[in-house]
């Protein structure tokens, strides 16, 4: 992983200008060429123009790749076009954007996907993905399964990451055994923070999307004396 | 005195001339465009905290402690990773940065032994400092956690705990206190450019490794230091370090290994050393070292110095210890007896390359003046004196014409018959820092040196038959002529037109053709086509060359077609381009610019010509002979003769580094008095009647002169174990002859010298103090010396071509001798190794290897590690075999390192035409299996033995 500047635009592989593209980006070329840019760019909302291919996953009822314009609500999104959870228990806690997303309940439904729309609630729509979960999920398991996935990933170039994650794994298993919960939490807080704003690159950096979200929005789960529900983060970079 | 603290400015300066200006903290600040946030504000004198930086690499941005803010820019980027833009405006401290800080350094110390107190490193932590600087109070995480700290975790053992490694002699790596900031795995990538350490596995088991989880011993690892400076804490710390403590005080001096000529911090406790740092300032060396400067230095409290005068009638007797005053009158009561029965010229002496201007000059004054005669050489006659010869005669000045800087702008880089990676190791790694930017390299060497293998980097290599150089040479020159490649605006504006066109015809000539001379040069005509294509047409064209040039019959020759090369291409008078001799020891130019040879006074002049000799004359108050004196060999033939007896030789190991060793024993045998001025009892202090005891570079103030013509300065850190430094020690000696030298300081010598010396007008020990080093010429017309030379026009008005036809050596293979000895250097020794072999570096290098071809050694049934007899005309020694492909089928290479060896037994008494050179670098030999050491081996180590014999003072009762 190297720090940016540079972009690639400018000094990629080799050291030499170099173009990377999301595999999204040549996916929607066929249409744009066929039909014109006018044409895709007035599909979508706000900035977010075009289309996204979403991949309705986890515990769902109709899974699979799905085209739309940005626009759709996530309750769109998990309950019409996913047709709701695949046991048929309500659904509790959809993450958006791939396994470093946020967490979002019901109540945040009503969220159209649109890159802003998500930001502003703390969200991101990432890659797309969109992963349910229904009534019998346990969101300090789901805030620990995210420092696990980072500390697995973590390629350790940079301090907040490499040694970041591990630290968070631990916190929260103290957190599950009702160790110290309140003081624990604020160490989780502020390594979120240290990692989101610290780390090198977004492996580290979103880490704490899919933390901060189930402790803010499923603060029950994670035990201890229900205190004041965290600071909301600082907005991402 | 004080502990020097150099600035770390965080990331490497940048060479941009454009300015941008930007606010930090307030404050404006205008800087070269390309230059980091970091470096900005600690050139404004603001630190911001950092652990993965360093300004000896390039930005990595992985510590994460050096975040700013920038107005208008989201987030906090990195300072050292984010360049200056103008009109950036940067707060380098906010609530929220703190909190960052405090946050990452937590979780730092989460990983780390809190041990602090008993750590080698206390005092000289980064990782302790940034600590105290972001104000961490607590690690809330605990140091029940994974840890790369405890060997047990929980009862059970820590899988990700490793041991210490202590393989390599010189520092120690602990694991357990690494925070990965890959400082040690830049270093040794940037600025060596070995690529021996990586790091190993990923996120929390990242650590780092030599090669593939090798100990550093074991691994590619060649002992630069590099690492060892980079790291922050004291995962890799010096173990002379770790033994004595933090030094309290240092002082800058100058390396006395190479004629790279690296200057040091003399990190010191009172008078003890604890270690040596390259200096950043240091213009040679540019803050890099080798194992030889860095480590080896303990030499210089061995227990085998000799600290006492000793002297004794026949070289069969025991030493006597005594007194100075009796060494000295023994001494200068055999010099007169012997000049009063031989005459005055049966006396000579030989000054050292070893040594400091200061010291060489006053050997020469007194061999000049006390002796009455110029009988004075130095080691130079057996390295470059080719090239004191050939650049004087083509170029008009005898010695390198760059800066070793140049190499940042050289575009083609030509090596000929040189190994820097071996011998001149801290110029190589600035020269394949080049490389890896996409400079082009040729070598034409008989070997695949470790040049041709440099990681990341693609050599055109010739390899070449040894004695082939002139052929070769003549070959790409023929080339460049008849291809068109031919600067002509530079020859016809620099050089004497009508001598180039003589050259041009004689060098086009068919039989001078690649093609033609591949049957003696053994070189592919291809290839050699295409080096001289790329050297002439490439840009920017820098030759390097060693003693692989210097060291044959046509030694002279060999400089001459170099210069040629130069000329006809337009590569000379400016920066990145010119014609380096890679000079071998650190003082060696000095040696030669102080008047060490018979024939020339102090700055190249003759020693003939009446004006100059008698300015001398009237600065010395003595008379001096017109006719120059005896050289080397001259002065061995003559004591055979038994027309020369006496010999005073400081800090040169003639017997084991001149060729045909037998020869040199049976001059210095007849000799009735020499007298050995070094550390140690060397090879030569085997037929010495006096021993001087000698003091180190450590021991005494001076200068050294180093192949870019850099004086700089050596200071004394420490009293001399012996009591007197080198320069006391000859102006006592000739005292006591009756030639008085007055000087109360090295630096009045300076004075004497730059009052006698055009090039060094300018040169005072309080220039040199001011800035910190100058390169001769250093006078009215260049005050602060001269960084390149023949700038507008050449030293001698207009560049000399001259014909250089190829005679092949006399020294042939034949059915006895079927196969071609060339010898050469290893990077942990130096030279004789009188020094190295009294340091822990014998561990890279115990003993002298034959190089061997597979298919040479098959048929001889010769197996890795076997004894081998090597025999040529001049004798023979046997050393065990290092079968490698290295060497070209019909080639054979050792290192002459151990005297044990007695490579020199084989070199011949043949010798370059102009200069008397040795040619170490042709023998003809065979090679066949053998029991152990020769005869000769078990005589000669026999006579070392009985002659090193030192008698029992005995105690007068009280």
């Amino acid at each position: 992983m190297r720090a940016k500047p540079p972009l690639p635009a400018h000094k990629g592989l080799f050291g030499r200008p170099s173009v990377i593209n999301n595999v999204l980006s040549f996916a929607a070329i066929p249409f744009i060429l066929d039909n014109g840019a006018k044409a895709y760019a007035d599909f979508g909302m706000g900035r977010s123009r075009g289309t996204m291919p979403i991949q309705l996953a986890g515990n769902i009822r109709y899974g699979g790749l799905f085209e739309t314009a940005f626009g759709a609500t996530l309750g769109e999104l998990v309950d019409e076009i996913g047709g709701g959870t695949f046991t048929g228990r309500e659904v509790r806690a959809v993450q958006v954007g791939g396994p470093l997303g946020a967490y979002f309940p019901r109540a945040l439904f009503d969220t159209p996907f649109d890159y802003e729309a998500f930001a502003a609630r703390d969200g991101l729509i990432g890659h797309g993905g969109i992963v349910v979960f229904d009534d019998t999920v346990d969101m300090v398991k789901q805030a620990r399964f995210a420092m696990e996935f980072c500390a697995i990933e973590s390629c350790g170039k940079c301090t907040p990451c490499r040694i970041g994650s591990t630290r968070g794994v631990e916190t929260i298993n103290k957190i599950i055994n009702g160790e110290r919960v309140a003081e624990n939490l604020a160490v989780i807080e502020d390594l979120c923070n240290t990692m989101k704003f610290g780390s090198l690159c977004a492996l580290g950096g979103f880490t704490p999307y899919p933390v901060m979200s189930a402790l803010k929005h499923f603060r029950e789960d994670f035990g201890g004396d229900l205190g004041p529900a965290p600071a909301r983060l600082q907005a991402a970079e | 005195m004080s502990l020097i603290q150099e600035i770390d400015f965080g990331t490497p300066k940048s060479k941009s001339e454009a300015m941008v200006t930007l606010t930090i903290d307030g404050n404006q600040i205008t800087v070269p465009e390309g230059t980091s946030i970091m470096r900005a504000a600690m050139e404004a004198g603001t630190q911001i905290p950092k652990l993965c930086a360093t300004d000896m690499v390039d930005a990595f941005g992985s510590c994460r402690l050096c975040l700013v803010e920038i107005e208008g820019r989201a987030g906090t980027p990195a300072s050292c990773t984010t360049p200056v833009m103008p009109g950036l405006v940067v707060h380098t401290q906010s609530e929220r940065l703190k909190k960052l800080r405090k946050g990452v350094m937590e979780l730092y110390i989460s990983d780390h032994p809190l041990d602090c107190l008993t750590c080698a490193a206390n005092g000289d932590c980064e990782l302790q400092d940034m600590a105290g600087a972001v104000g961490l109070r607590d690690v809330r995480y605990g140091y029940e956690g994974d840890n790369h700290v405890f060997a047990k975790s929980n009862g059970e053992a820590n899988a990700a705990w490793m041991p210490k490694d202590e393989s390599n002699p010189y520092f120690t790596y602990d694991p357990s206190k690494c925070i990965v900031c890959s400082r040690c795995v830049r270093a040794c990538e940037e600025v060596q450019g070995t690529f021996a350490l990586t790091i190993s596995g990923r996120g929390f088991d990242s650590r780092v490794s030599p090669g593939m989880s090798e100990s550093f011993l074991g691994s590619e690892c060649v002992s630069c230091g590099a690492c060892v400076q980079a790291c922050p804490t004291a995962t890799l710390t010096e173990k002379s370090v770790i033994e004595i403590g933090q030094p309290e005080h240092s002082v800058v001096t100058t390396c006395a290994y190479c004629g790279v000529g690296c200057a040091f911090k003399a990190e010191m406790r009172g008078e003890e050393v604890v270690r040596m740092v390259p200096w950043k300032d240091g213009k040679a060396n540019r803050g890099h070292s080798c194992v030889k400067g860095r480590f080896a230095w303990g030499y210089t409290t061995h227990k085998e110095r000799i600290l006492k005068p000793m002297i004794r009638e026949r070289i069969e007797d025991p030493w006597q210890e005594v007194s100075w005053d009796e060494a000295f009158n023994f001494a200068a009561a055999k010099f007169k007896g012997i000049q009063q029965k031989y005459g005055r010229d049966a006396v000579g002496g030989i000054t050292s390359s070893r040594c400091t201007n200061e010291e060489t000059y006053l050997v020469q004054k007194l061999i000049r003046g006390g002796f009455g005669n110029n009988n004075v050489d130095t080691c130079a006659r057996v390295c470059h004196s080719p090239t004191g010869y050939g650049l004087s005669q083509t170029f008009g000045t005898s010695a390198g014409t760059q800066d070793f800087d140049s190499v940042e702008g050289t575009d083609v880089v030509l090596i000929i018959g040189a190994n820097p990676a071996s011998a001149h190791p801290v110029f190589a790694s600035r020269l394949k820092k080049r490389l890896r930017q996409g400079a082009k390299l040729i070598v034409l060497d008989p070997r695949r040196t470790e040049m041709v293998e440099s990681p990341h980097v693609k050599a055109l290599h010739l390899p070449l038959m040894p004695g082939t150089n002139v052929a070769v040479l003549t070959a790409l020159a023929h080339v460049i002529v008849t291809e068109g490649l031919v600067d002509e605006a530079f020859v016809r504006e620099r050089c004497d037109w009508s001598e180039f066109e003589d050259w041009a015809a004689f060098v086009a000539e068919p039989k001078h053709s690649p093609e033609a001379t591949a049957i003696m040069t053994g070189v592919d005509p291809k290839d050699l086509r295409e080096a001289a294509r790329i050297y002439a047409t490439g840009g920017n064209g820098a030759i390097y060359y060693g003693l692989g040039v210097t060291e044959h019959s046509q030694g002279s020759t060999t400089v001459i077609a170099i210069a040629n090369l130069a000329m006809v291409t337009g590569n000379i008078g400016r920066p990145g381009v010119g014609v380096n001799p890679l000079r071998g020891q650190n003082n060696v130019q000095g040696s030669c610019d102080m008047g060490s040879f018979p024939h020339e006074l102090p700055g190249y002049r003759h020693i003939s010509g009446d004006a100059v000799r008698e300015q001398f004359e009237a600065m010395w108050n003595v008379k001096l002979n017109n006719e120059p004196g005896l050289r080397i060999p001259n002065m061995f033939d003559a004591a055979i003769e038994g027309t020369f007896m006496g010999l005073y030789v400081q800090g040169e190991d003639i017997l084991q580094s001149d060729p045909n060793t037998k020869h040199v024993v049976a001059a210095l045998s007849a000799m009735e008095c020499v007298i050995v001025h070094d550390l140690f009892l060397n090879e030569t202090a085997n037929y010495a009647h006096v021993f001087l005891p000698g003091s180190t570079f450590l021991e005494k103030d001076g200068t050294f002169t180093n192949a870019e013509r850099r004086i700089q300065r050596v200071r004394k850190v420490m009293t001399p174990l012996n009591g007197y430094a080198d320069w006391e020690v000859t102006i006592m000696l000739g005292k006591a002859m009756g030639f008085t030298m007055n000087y109360s300081h090295p630096s009045e010598i300076m004075d004497e010298i730059a009052a006698l010396t055009p090039t060094f007008t300018g040169v005072s020990y309080a220039k040199l103090d001011e800035l910190g080093s100058v390169q001769w010429p250093c006078n009215e017309k260049a005050p602060e010396g001269t960084p390149v030379m023949h700038i507008g026009g050449f030293v001698r008005g207009k560049g000399k071509f001259i014909i250089t036809e190829y005679i092949a050596t006399d020294e042939r293979t034949g059915p006895r001798y079927p196969l071609l000895l060339t010898t050469g250097r290893i990077l942990s020794q130096y030279n004789v190794g009188a020094q190295t072999r009294r340091t822990e570096n014998v561990v890279w290098h115990a003993e002298d290897r034959l190089e061997i071809h597979p298919h040479d050694a098959e048929q001889r049934g010769v197996r890795d590690g076997d004894w081998v007899r090597l025999a040529s005309r001049a004798g023979e020694t046997t050393l065990r075999a290092l079968i490698t492909d290295r060497v070209a089928p019909g080639v054979v290479y050792t290192t002459f390192h151990h005297p044990d060896t007695q490579a020199n037994v084989i070199t011949t008494d043949f010798s370059d035409w102009a200069t008397n050179c040795p040619e170490y670098k042709v023998t003809a030999v065979q090679i066949s299996p053998s029991n152990g050491p020769s005869d000769w081996q078990k005589a000669y180590d026999e006579q070392a033995r009985n002659s090193r014999r030192i008698a029992p003072v005995v105690e007068a009762a009280e």
